[in-house]
């Protein structure tokens, strides 16, 4: 096992990372750019290093300085958490030219499954099923209006190298190609440093279903069964759930073998996730490969009482995996919750500023992954979730029921949190019943007039109460400033030290 | 329960609106940690735990709740998640109000924000330029979005203070 890795990442994924390290005995090596000197994560792990400024291009991007760090500090390898590095084969290469083994996929199944059209052509020699559309990167307009129209509207353009909904665009006419086809361009251009896209039929309100993968460097690959990440938004996934309503033993096997096969056949050895969308009749086809781990293993993980992390940590050693797909033992029902820093009823822009108070309280049957602590700044250099929030029961009900709870219990000022919206999501007849889709927030929910019903006596009585007693004491009481000016009021982090610290 | 005597509060009316349901809200703080809201009297006793968070117990009630006030100085209360936005005024207040002829927040805006906290990634327009509306000004990047901000009416650009 290694005695010291460095990990190439921060704020939650880094703090999960750290966590299971040490409870391997291995010691910890964080990188930190400017803004993060004092984070969580930096105070976890054994050793702490300046990396650079704010912005990721200029600190945790920098693939050179952080392996330099990693030979420095005698780091045998390097886990690059999601996100940043963790999806670029250079990096892997750079890390195994340098004797520094990378804590994922090697650099040629990277960028095997990394291209959407060589794991699409993938999956089609592997008999899995794969959506109508091109095979191969274009970067030529007019041939990829012509593709469109061939195809048929709603068409979806996709960044050749991207994820998580970066460079990626619907386009439902003609008259729209233009434009989508120019930010989703730029957007994979600035992202991933390469704009070609390519162009497929767009399936109308599909699930998205995805499968945890494991396979060690002997061969063997097993699944940890499905995640339904459907509730999305913008493609990005905002609530995550295991097992999914629609799944059953029959056609998790299928996918499942799926998603061993194509990895199997990309000669593929880490964690990693399938993904797949399923139409309304259950039919599934495959989308793409995640060649790391993935912001909603930790459902996984209380599904099948697995730890990812370690998992990854002895695959990267070159163990063999310790059980065999019969050995996966699945109980109750897990859901996870993204909690974002942003302002849903103002069309989910991002709120930023200084968390000037914090209480939670989470209680039996509930995780939590987070990087973020009172005091800590949500700022627009990096992404805006500030906690996971997951629960575990025995049946479905139950964990939304502890979800619910947890998410009431959960204070937070300073910044403008999701957490109502999440609330209200986990209160819609479609998720109670398990009748969603990817479209389902924005087709049908967001438009969906909000009534709020009137507020009963009692509560009336609370709420004026609190609003005066808060008048009347509020000589120093802090003010909240919005997101249109950017960053909080320095009176505000002023009192901050003042009175929370 | 906390340490400041509302006592004070002897016979002080307030009106509070709650915007978010379009309430109104009568109340009348009386001696001894009691309050006549809407006609019916309450026991209250109250701690700050700091400005922003309070625990209130209203008859026997239990709540745990925040307070934030925004730059239009309503207050938002969150009670278990669910928010509020309120303003409550004293009768002095409103008396004030009314002898200054003004509601205090007849302030127009007439300047446009940025929607969002971000970075310029790409600048579309020029100084000068006629752009019309639907027309795209700028590119802004957060939190690893691009999102196109486009100009809300036919316009001429006067003035660009940024540069990419």
């Amino acid at each position: 096992m290694f005695k010291k890795i460095l990990i190439a990442n921060r704020g939650e994924i880094a703090v999960r990372i750290i966590t299971t390290a040490k409870e391997m005995g291995i010691k910890t090596v964080a990188i930190y750019s400017d803004f993060d000197k004092y984070s969580l994560f930096t105070r976890l792990a054994d050793e702490a290093y300046r990396i650079g400024e704010p912005p990721s291009s200029k600190s945790y991007l920098l693939a050179e300085k952080i392996i330099e760090i990693a030979k420095a500090t005698d780091s045998e390898g390097i886990h690059p958490g999601y996100g940043f590095l963790s999806e670029r084969g250079f990096f892997a290469k750079m890390c195994e030219d340098n004797g520094i083994k990378f804590i994922g996929a090697s650099n040629k199944s990277i960028d095997l499954l990394g291209s959407k059209t060589e794991a699409k052509a993938l999956a089609i020699k592997n008999n899995v099923p794969v959506v109508p559309g091109t095979d191969k990167p274009l970067q030529d307009f007019d041939q990829i209006k012509q593709i469109a129209n061939d195809i048929g509207y709603p068409v979806l353009i996709k960044a050749s190298a991207g994820g998580g909904g970066k460079g990626m665009r619907i386009v439902r006419e003609d008259a729209d190609i233009e434009s989508s086809l120019r930010t989703a361009q730029s957007e994979a251009k600035s992202s991933f440093g390469d704009d070609s896209v390519f162009i497929e039929k767009y399936i109308e309100s599909p699930r998205h279903i995805e499968f945890q993968i494991l396979a060690d460097e002997h061969g063997n690959v097993v699944h940890l069964g499905e995640r339904e990440c459907s509730m999305q938004r913008r493609h990005q996934k905002i609530i995550e759930e295991t097992p999914s309503v629609i799944m059953d033993d029959k056609l998790r096997e299928e996918m499942g073998e799926c998603a061993k096969r194509i990895v199997k056949a990309a000669g593929y050895s880490n964690a990693g996730t399938v993904e797949f969308i399923v139409d309304k009749n259950n039919k599934f086809y495959f989308l793409e490969v995640n060649t790391r781990l993935q912001v909603e293993h930790p459902i996984t993980e209380l599904r099948t009482s697995l730890d990812l992390v370690k998992e990854q940590f002895k695959i990267a050693c070159g163990e063999k995996l310790s059980f065999t797909q019969e050995d996966i033992i699945f109980t109750g029902h897990t859901i996870e919750c993204r909690i974002c820093a942003e302002e849903s009823e103002n069309n989910f822009m991002p709120s930023t500023g200084k968390i000037i108070y914090m209480n939670k309280y989470l209680g039996n049957g509930m995780r939590e992954d987070t990087g973020i602590e009172q005091g800590d700044e949500i700022s627009v250099y990096y992404d805006p979730m500030i906690s996971k929030l997951v629960s575990h029961a025995d049946d479905r009900e139950s964990a939304i029921a502890k979800m619910k709870r947890a998410l009431r219990e959960y204070k937070l000022i300073g910044i403008k949190t999701n957490i109502p919206f999440l609330l209200s999501l986990l209160e819609t007849e479609e998720f109670i019943n398990g009748n969603y889709h990817t479209q389902y927030i924005e087709n049908e929910f967001l438009k969906r007039e909000k009534i709020k019903a009137p507020i009963h006596e009692t509560k009336l009585a609370v709420i004026s109460l609190a609003s005066i007693l808060f008048k009347e004491n509020k000589a120093p009481a802090l003010k909240l400033s919005t997101s249109q000016n950017g960053s909080p009021k320095n009176l505000w982090a002023k009192r901050i030290t003042e009175s929370f610290r | 329960m906390g340490k400041k005597n509302y006592g004070e509060f002897q016979m002080k009316k307030y009106l509070t609106t709650i915007n978010t349901t379009n309430q109104k809200v009568e109340t009348e703080m009386l001696p001894g940690n009691k309050a006549l809201i809407n006609g019916k009297e309450y026991d209250y006793d109250v701690k700050f735990m700091n400005p922003n968070v309070m625990v209130l117990r209203v008859n026997g009630g239990n709540y745990f709740l925040t307070c934030v006030e925004d730059d239009e100085e309503m207050l938002e209360v969150n009670i278990e998640s669910d928010v509020f936005l309120v303003k409550s005024k004293s009768e002095l207040d409103l008396l004030v109000e009314k002898l200054s002829g003004s509601k205090g927040d007849a302030k127009i805006k007439k300047e446009v924000y940025s929607p969002m906290p971000g970075i310029i990634k790409k600048l579309n327009v020029q100084e000068g330029q006629q752009v019309s509306k639907g027309e795209v000004l700028f590119v802004l990047e957060a939190m690893k979005m691009e999102n196109e901000i486009k100009a809300v009416k036919d316009c001429v650009i006067k003035r660009s203070t940024s540069s990419q």
